[in-house]
């Protein structure tokens, strides 16, 4: 009977390793997927910069 | 009465959840949690429908059975390409945008705005006790103007519908929910901030 306790305690202990485990990895792999603002390669030309080209 | 040689083989698959038949994703037409205002009538170009670059376009996301094994497709109701762009395009016009599909319609500023669907995968995630369904929509927007602007931008969402013990159609449809809400506000809430910062805050909508 002690025998059992200690196997569903340890096999709980262990799942819930897992999904902490699961939960970091996925929070890392969910920042890493999007972009925390715009990256903006090109600014637009003011329109009085363009009339005086 | 005999059983036949086949049953306990069938009891197996039916007790062990297995799905071995496609299941049917309804892609939503709206988003609950998007609140943004803001977009003042100024013009957005919205090219659809976006690109679909997915690594797997022939489906929108897998069954699996008890031992974490791929067993049956989810299939999209539709084209998820071109569903993301109209959803984009309808909050974007909730918030007060004046969205367009075709460049003609807009001036210097206006923000054209194209898109590729990176990603968009429903499956079961199979836990220790319970297991949950995770929904991923990736999605990367090019925003351009007729006076030169040029950014992009990836945006990622993870819908989780948790403590499933059985991979239901609808626990398949709330994790796809929660994963389009975060990413339509998210991306609403970009293009916000862009036309603020580019397209100015004075409304164009004087002129339409």
């Amino acid at each position: 009977m002690r025998l059992a306790t200690s196997a569903i305690l340890v096999a709980s202990l262990l799942g819930l390793a897992a999904c902490a485990r699961h939960f970091v990895v996925e929070r890392g792999a969910v920042a890493e997927m999007k972009d925390p603002a715009w990256h903006v390669e090109r600014e637009p030309i003011p329109a009085a910069a363009k009339t005086n080209e | 009465m005999r059983l036949p040689l086949s049953s306990p083989l069938l009891a197996l698959a039916v007790l062990s959840g297995c799905a071995f038949t496609d299941g049917r994703l309804t892609l939503p037409d709206k988003v609950s949690s998007v609140s943004a205002a803001g977009g003042l009538g100024r013009t957005v170009v919205i090219v659809a429908p976006f690109a679909d670059v997915r690594a797997h376009p022939n489906r929108c996301g897998m069954q699996k059975n008890g031992y974490n094994m791929d067993t049956a497709d989810a299939i999209c109701d539709r084209d998820p390409a071109e569903w993301i762009a109209t959803v984009l395009a309808r909050q974007l016009t909730a918030a007060g945008f004046h969205v367009v599909a075709t460049s003609s319609e807009a001036d210097a500023a206006s923000l054209q705005v194209q898109g590729e669907l990176v990603q968009f995968f429903v499956e079961p995630v199979i836990g220790f006790w319970t297991g949950s369904l995770e929904a991923d929509l990736a999605v990367r927007l090019v925003a351009e103007s007729a006076d030169g602007l040029l950014a992009e931008r990836r945006f990622f969402a993870k819908g989780v519908r948790g403590g499933q013990l059985f991979s239901v159609r609808g626990a398949y449809q709330l994790a796809l929910e929660r994963a389009t809400d975060e990413i339509v506000s998210e991306m609403v809430l970009a293009i916000l901030e862009l036309a603020d910062k580019y397209q100015g805050a004075v409304s164009d909508a004087t002129s339409h």
